[in-house]
């Protein structure tokens, strides 16, 4: 598409280069991509954001008001006030101090769910499109099966399997849930990458460095990989958002993470008990939820709008 | 093409057929049995009694053998945790709801998002965009039990509009409102957010310069020419989402406390009941595979530009 932006009718960004900027020295690819993203006020905002609640899950011990597991006795359910900001729950635990640490365990299920799926997707998803025809039959055709489980009863069924073994109690019974969420989510980032790598196989650079007589793996490392990066973001950053809700629907229905250990989902289902009593419980880890979710959307969209303007 | 299709819909009994194989060996790798651990279970010897009637003392893979024989017959096994009744029945009882439910959610996530989509890229920066642009945002942050409880509080609780829990059937709409806004609000904020992006796309093609040049009205320009070009990409969507709303109900189910399937899968999984989590599985499965076949095929009527080999 080479149509300007205001000949396609689209009301000009801030940010976006105006015709004066292209006088500039030009660029590197990352740092034009770094540039269109700054310039886009809701993927910054939803950056600032994700900091703040990567900050707050890291400090947790040194921000929150209180431990997430002390109980105040003789303060159930009670509304915000200055002791206890965000109210406290049926247990007599501080709400703040349990959104804060469950920023720990929500954000680092979400977190850690997609390096488990990175190094899948990249190891089936490389294969499949490297390793020749065979290997790439076979490997689609295991894609087609994973992708044809319920992913979310599948990760059920594999939290219970797992529960049973050494692995359960580590981290709370969380490793188990995340292990599981990411075991069936690869599906379409393996694909994406195996579309990729194909298509860049062919392109005149890849065949110019086969031609210069580089070697398989350089041309993997320095040409492919990189190339197959921009898309690879984008699909991660909105899966961060995703694991974080899977991990929340299973925390809903008691299955997951273990009390007295805080994490959105939990806190929701805690709430739910006495929410004719009061909202607030469930107001909070909700509110932290939604404005986390949001956040990855917007930074989402500016990624993939900064790393292939093609697509906007 | 004729070809290709063929050829996918009899892979779809291998992947079944792997599907049953990887459950199977899950579902007898969790610890415990059905017949074990917990209140009101029989004594050690009906116990063993119980697991030598269905095979349960036997390897896994004899296990298997009988429960494929079996389904290849049509019967998909007893039902463990209520003696008497096959998995069979459960699923005739349990299947109504889950596709009633899935099947209204999808339209309404269909519709609304469409329709919101289509009006926020028509009329592009007025309040009608602000507002849809809104919804689409709130409805695509929310969890669908978060805003089941939303709504459940204020519409079934505050002002008794609609009724907390139960299901009605599809003549029983006033059941059926809040666990359909909870469940497809959020597809339906994807869908709209897909169709306005693709409508903005389509409506700076050349062809749409062309259609106003040549005089046509401005309804027919949008209806005949843009509507029905943004909407492929949206097509391809609905496979997934139909499917995964057949399919990831469980938790609106169990919220609401409508008799459908994925109930019985949780409550399946959770008292160790082999052969209704095989059934579940398989079946879900069986919806997903066919959903994606279908939005394929359709997609080739839609865009005949596409060809599959």
């Amino acid at each position: 598409m080479t149509q300007s932006r205001v000949e396609a009718g689209v009301a000009p960004l801030p940010g976006v280069p105006a015709l004066s900027d292209f006088a500039k020295p030009a660029r590197s690819l990352w740092g034009d991509a770094l540039h269109r993203l700054m310039g886009n006020r809701l993927a910054i905002v939803g950056l600032v954001i994700i900091a703040v609640v990567a900050l707050a899950a890291v400090f947790a011990p040194l921000i929150s008001p209180h431990p997430y597991q002390q109980v105040f006795s003789g303060h159930a359910i009670a509304d915000p006030s200055l002791s206890h900001p965000f109210g406290t729950n049926l247990s007599s635990q501080d709400t703040m101090a349990r959104v804060i640490y469950g920023a720990r365990n929500s954000l680092g299920v979400g977190v850690l769910v997609q390096f488990i799926i990175l190094i899948i997707a990249l190891l089936v998803g490389g294969a499949a499109a490297l390793g020749g025809k065979w290997a790439d039959s076979l490997l689609m055709r295991l894609t087609d099966v994973v992708y044809a489980f319920p992913d979310l009863l599948f990760v059920i069924l594999l939290q219970q399997v797992l529960s049973g073994t050494a692995l359960a109690n580590y981290m709370g019974g969380l490793f188990v849930v995340f292990f599981a969420i990411g075991l069936v989510g690869w599906v379409n980032l393996a694909r994406l990458i195996r579309g990729q790598m194909l298509l860049l196989k062919v392109t005149d650079y890849v065949i110019a460095a086969e031609a210069l007589g580089a070697t398989r793996s350089r041309i993997v490392i320095r040409h492919m990989l990189p190339n197959t990066l921009s898309p690879v973001i984008v699909a991660l950053t909105f899966g961060v958002p995703s694991a974080i809700f899977t991990e929340a629907t299973l925390s809903f229905i008691g299955i997951g993470i273990r009390p007295p250990l805080a994490d959105w989902g939990n806190m929701i289902y805690d709430g739910y008990g006495p929410i004719l009593a009061t909202p607030w419980p469930i107001f909070f880890p909700a509110l932290a939820l939604a404005i986390t979710f949001l956040s990855f959307q917007f930074l989402g969209d500016g990624l993939r709008d900064a790393l292939d303007p093609r697509t906007r | 093409m004729t070809g290709y299709f063929v050829r996918r819909i009899l892979w779809i009994i291998p992947v079944l057929w792997l599907i049953s194989i990887i459950t199977f060996g899950l579902m007898h790798a969790v610890k415990g049995g059905p017949f074990e651990a917990g209140e009101g279970k029989s004594s050690e010897a009906g116990r063993a009694a119980l697991a030598a009637k269905y095979h349960l003392d036997r390897p896994v893979w004899v296990q298997y053998g009988y429960y494929m024989r079996g389904l290849v017959q049509g019967d998909l096994g007893p039902d463990l945790a209520s003696q008497g009744t096959s998995v069979n029945d459960i699923l005739k009882h349990n299947w109504r709801p889950t596709v009633e439910l899935g099947v209204v959610t999808t339209l309404y996530a269909v519709v609304v998002g469409v329709s919101l989509g289509i009006l926020a890229a028509t009329r592009r920066n007025s309040v009608i965009d602000y507002v849809s642009v809104g919804f689409a945002t709130i409805g695509a942050s929310t969890p669908n039990f978060v805003l089941g409880i939303m709504l459940v509080l204020l519409f079934a609780v505050k002002f008794k509009f609609f009724p907390a829990i139960g299901w009605g059937g599809l003549t029983g709409w006033k059941y059926m409102v809040l666990p359909v806004v909870s469940l497809g609000s959020l597809p339906a904020a994807y869908i709209a957010r897909i169709t306005r992006a693709s409508m903005l796309e389509v409506m700076n093609q050349d062809y749409i310069r062309t259609a106003r040049a040549k005089g046509l009205r401005e309804r027919i320009v949008t209806m005949r020419h843009i509507v029905r070009n943004a909407l492929i990409p949206v097509l391809t969507l609905i496979g997934p989402i139909a499917a995964g709303l057949l399919t990831g109900s469980f938790i609106i189910e169990y919220f609401f406390s409508i008799p459908g399937i994925g109930r019985a899968y949780v409550q399946a999984i959770l008292g160790r009941d082999y052969p209704l989590i095989m059934a579940t599985t398989l079946l879900y499965a069986f919806v997903i595979v066919l959903a994606n076949l279908t939005i394929d095929m359709l997609y080739a009527v839609v865009d005949p530009r596409i060809r599959y080999s």
